[in-house]
């Protein structure tokens, strides 16, 4: 049954991250296809298995009770299991090749196994085999292949350190492949961050007679093996320096655009990769992860080059190898897909070598004359200039021109009706992103051409190229607002009834409640509006998943939670037509025209969160995953994971609902869960991070919802009271003023009844927190520790405070 | 009326890697100013470059007045910086690495170097990478800084988001003026 013959294991992956199974896909598919072949559970001979996943421990010791089957375990931490192998995240492919050799050898001892003595020597044709392979092995030990998912394993970096890795590359022998640098770790976007001078191994490539230890790279390989092993194939990086140098073909530009979020790292690079044997190929490739679904697009242009020698005097007396690259931070712009034009058909293999010259000249004057024009005071004119500067950068203008079509169409339409904006806003914004990052790369290409001291004509382009990328994004990011500000009509109903009545404030109240589902229906009825005008039709949606619009959606209510902080009382006070954030608030504190404490409390046992305490704990004590099942909604508690699943989104106007509903305890079904159910449970919570929470932030939330403002029956607003720890408030649902709240009751022990005095706040904020912090258990009981604190501390006011306040203001928004 | 010009800072400390050098890129309204230098010693395993005095950023507040961020270098070596960096700070935050070995080992040991500032001066602790690795939790952290009785907000943070590190200084700044109306 041993595949060992062919020397090609056939391997299952089982629990993996999407992202690590993009990876294992590609090698298995490329680099790694002569050595494993991936297949079904029944067929393989290997498992491969990411032991930090949810489900994975449970999963290898399964398949450990049931056969023998070896497996590769992939893991941050060491993992030490019969017949299994373990290789460091993040992945390598030399960990992987390795990994093969051990595997193979327990597959061997597996089959020989009941050959009881004369096993202990191989025989002459496993010797073989076994030289066979050993024979393979240098080749493919020369292919540097890993993406970082955490560079704080020291086996991890032992292996991005070792020696072998390029080691073993002779003059004809090489490999190449694309870099991609993961930034899910800190520490790799400082590294990125700081590409410079300081940084060159980022750019250097892995047929460095010296290879750089710190390169991080993702194997993008478009030869087999088998063209790898004839030393057909050369791959050449060549840095910003060889590019000014005219060193012509030796090209290799990453872009990398970095989205402020670990998870979903964009990452493009364009590359020329000429060979001795006068080839030359320049690949653009794209690998976007998004979300942690990785997909790698590569297009390769390859032509009839014979210029590539000199490569390798540039390299071996250069102490500054730079790369072009820029990593564009910009948190409001997680959702973008920027498009990279591809140049050229992979056949036009005479016109190639003529584009690569051509590109390589654009991107010198990419930082220079070029790339910036004119500053232009509107949009349409920043459009314009982007559209140059990217033209020059090699995207097609076609892409940009059908770009501006979009942005002049909107302005169009804004002035046609502003409601209809919310169709296309995902798109316009997706689109200005990507101009944003465009014009920033240019600047970025133009930042480290002037950190090479060789580029002394780049520099004095640079303070305007700078002030003008400022000042387009400025210009940018007004369009934005003027996008953003017709939301508010959108949110009005834009029927007959769309007048905003503000004076009444009883019907104020009633539409503040019901406008979570008047928003939508209201969007709906937008959509339904169609068909608009043509140009806007043609605009290519950029469909945001559920959890991207979550984070948007929670975005606003925090800078909106800020924006209130900062009016103070006045500010949330002034009526006016309710923002999404104001509607949130309603939900979670209730309205601002009530005053709970004196004529509103509730009976937690009436709601649905008491039940939910309830199975909670009770999961909790026998470690059990446990479902509650009402009203079609499932809630799942996984108590070592400290997770809840939730199939409804606790956002929703519904879930909101049921908290504040009193409960029909005989509705709910509550079952423990088998392993299967189990395992199903714990892929969800990965596979949908929208309907996956912690504890702690699904009982927050649960608890604001329940409460509205209302305090506990029984609630002793005159006792003081302290929080014994803050609530993890970077990962909880934010209400105003938290916290501000959280602070007081932590430091300076009152009442419920005195702190919103004391703060000059609303009375439901407090009482809102007050729900929470009851609800997780986070409140002091020992009342000599609240006698103390309250003896201790009182609220002085600080000299600091004029500038305390200013610097909140900053630090806010 | 005049104001008068306001300059504090704020030190942000915590073990090799923890973030403190992110964080500061985070918030500050400057290139920072780092003395980074390669990593020759264990320190390598985590990252190919380490702080080894301090780095500096700026939160610019109005035209003049300014908020110091300044991050101490992580190994234990440099100790003699921190002294120097706190004196006069507003207030610390710690940063701790969940994916260290033993982040409670960390915690105990830097509450213990930062003892003197402590106990005048706040501390707001921030947990980075706790969104990777779920144990140990927020839980543990609490319980930790309970059995060493300090009293700290604890946050988990990405320290490349912003809002997170925002984070972390509103809470200092609460904790030490709650009537701060911003």
């Amino acid at each position: 049954m041993s595949n060992l013959n062919s020397n090609i294991i056939k391997i299952c992956i089982l629990e993996m991250s999407s992202q690590n199974q993009a990876i294992l896909e590609f090698f298995f598919n490329n680099a790694g296809k002569s050595l494993f072949e991936e297949t079904s559970r029944e067929n393989a001979e290997v498992f491969i298995i990411d032991y930090d996943f949810p489900g994975a421990k449970e999963n290898v010791e399964e398949i450990q009770s049931t056969s023998k089957m070896p497996g590769i375990i992939i893991s941050i931490r060491e993992v030490s299991l019969e017949n299994t192998v373990w290789i460091a995240k993040p992945l390598t492919s030399n960990a992987l090749i390795q990994a093969k050799n051990q595997v193979a050898e327990m597959l061997s001892s597996i089959a020989d196994a009941p050959a009881s003595a004369e096993t202990t020597a191989l025989s002459g044709k496993q010797q073989e085999q076994q030289e066979t392979e050993s024979d393979d092995l240098p080749v493919f030990n020369d292919l540097s292949f890993s993406v970082n998912e955490d560079k704080t394993d020291a086996k991890a970096t032992e292996e991005q350190t070792d020696p072998l890795v390029g080691s073993d590359l002779s003059e004809e022998t090489t490999q190449e492949v694309a870099a991609i640098a993961d930034t899910s770790n800190p520490d790799d976007s400082v590294a990125t961050e700081t590409i410079s001078a300081e940084t060159p191994e980022l750019f250097s490539i892995q047929d460095d007679p010296d290879p750089e230890p710190a390169l991080t790279n993702f194997a993008s390989l478009d030869k087999s093996p088998e063209d790898l092993q004839q030393n057909k194939i050369d791959t050449f990086t060549v840095n910003a320096e060889t590019i000014t140098e005219k060193a012509e073909v030796n090209t290799k530009i990453n872009t990398a655009t970095n989205t402020n979020n670990a998870d979903t790292p964009n990452y493009f690079s364009v590359q020329a990769e000429p060979t001795p044997a006068f080839t030359e190929s320049l690949t653009l490739e794209r690998t976007e992860y998004n979300n942690d679904l990785a997909a790698t697009q590569t297009q390769t242009i390859e032509s009839n080059n014979a210029g590539s020698s000199e490569y390798f005097s540039d390299q071996t007396d250069s102490n500054t190898v730079l790369g072009s690259s820029t990593r564009f931070d910009n948190a409001e712009h997680n959702q973008e897909h920027d498009e990279l034009a591809v140049l050229e058909k992979p056949e036009q293999k005479t016109e190639a070598k003529d584009e690569i010259d051509i590109l390589i000249e654009q991107l010198i004057a990419g930082g220079g004359e070029s790339a910036i024009t004119e500053t232009t005071e509107t949009a349409e004119a920043s459009i314009d200039d982007s559209a140059e500067e990217l033209s020059d950068t090699g995207i097609s203008p076609v892409d940009l021109e059908k770009n501006k079509e979009k942005l002049l169409s909107i302005d169009a339409l804004i002035n046609q009706n502003g409601t209809e904006i919310e169709n296309v806003i995902h798109s316009d914004n997706s689109d200005i992103s990507k101009q944003q990052n465009s014009q920033a790369d240019v600047l970025a290409t133009a930042d480290d051409s002037a950190n090479n001291p060789d580029q002394e004509e780049l520099p004095q382009e640079l303070p305007q190229l700078n002030d003008n990328l400022t000042e387009n994004l400025d210009t940018a990011e007004e369009v934005k607002q003027d996008f953003d500000e017709p939301n508010n009509s959108v949110i009005a109903p834009e029927s007959d009834t769309a007048e905003p009545v503000v004076d009444n404030k009883e019907q104020e109240s009633e539409e503040l409640l019901e406008s979570a589902s008047t928003v939508p229906e209201t969007q709906a009825n937008a959509d339904e509006s169609e068909p608009q005008d043509e140009a806007i039709l043609t605009i290519p949606e950029v469909e945001l998943s559920e959890d991207e619009e979550l984070q948007t959606l929670l975005e606003e209510i925090r800078k909106e939670t800020e924006g209130v902080n900062s009016r103070g009382m006045e500010g949330a006070n002034h009526r006016h037509i309710p923002t999404f954030a104001e509607e949130r608030w309603a939900l979670t504190c209730g309205d601002s025209n009530i005053i709970p404490s004196k004529e509103q409390t509730y009976n937690p046992a009436d709601y649905m969160l008491s039940t939910l305490l309830r199975v909670i704990e009770q999961a909790r004590q026998t470690e059990k995953v446990m479902r509650m099942k009402f009203n079609g909604i499932i809630i799942v508690i996984l108590p070592d994971l400290k997770k809840i699943y939730c199939d409804l989104s606790i956002f929703s106007s519904d879930y909101a609902e049921i908290c504040f509903t009193p409960f029909d305890q005989e509705s709910i079904k509550i079952h423990n869960l088998d392993s299967s159910e189990i395992r199903l449970y714990r892929k969800l919570i990965v596979e949908e991070p929208e309907n996956s929470h912690t504890i702690e932030s699904f009982l927050w939330t649960s608890s604001l919802l329940t409460s509205r403002g209302r305090l506990p029956q029984g609630t002793n607003t005159k006792k003081s009271i302290s929080l014994k720890y803050w609530p993890n408030l970077t990962r909880l649902e934010i209400i105003p003023h938290v916290m501000q709240i959280a602070a007081v009751f932590y430091k300076y022990p009152d009442s419920i009844q005195q702190i919103p005095v004391k703060l000059n706040i609303e009375r439901r904020f407090v009482n809102a927190f007050y729900n929470g912090v009851l609800t997780l258990g986070l409140l002091e009981t020992d009342n000599h520790k609240i006698l103390l604190l309250s003896s201790k501390n009182t609220i002085k006011k600080t000299q600091n405070r004029g500038f305390f306040t200013r610097l909140l203001k900053k630090i806010k928004t | 009326m005049s104001t008068e010009i306001q300059h504090k800072k704020i030190i942000f400390t915590g073990p090799v890697g923890a973030g403190k050098t992110t964080a500061i890129q985070s918030m500050s309204d400057i290139p920072i100013i780092s003395t980074n230098e390669s990593a020759t010693d264990m320190t390598q395993q985590r990252k190919s470059e380490t702080t080894v005095a301090m780095d500096y950023g700026q939160i610019k507040v109005g035209d003049q007045e300014r908020i110091h961020l300044y991050g101490t270098p992580g190994q234990e070596r440099f100790d003699f910086m921190w002294d120097i960096l706190t004196k006069g700070a507003l207030g610390l935050i710690l940063l701790l690495d969940n994916s260290r070995d033993n982040p409670q080992q960390d915690l105990r040991f830097y509450t213990q170097a930062f003892k003197n500032f402590i106990q005048n001066g706040d501390l707001v602790i921030g947990v980075t990478r706790s969104d990777d690795i779920e144990k140990p939790d927020i839980d543990n952290y609490r319980h930790w800084i309970d059995q060493l009785q300090i009293r700290a907000p604890v946050f988990s943070i990405d320290a490349r988001e912003r809002q997170d590190v925002s984070s972390l200084i509103q809470a200092l700044l609460y904790t030490i003026d709650p009537g701060v109306t911003a």
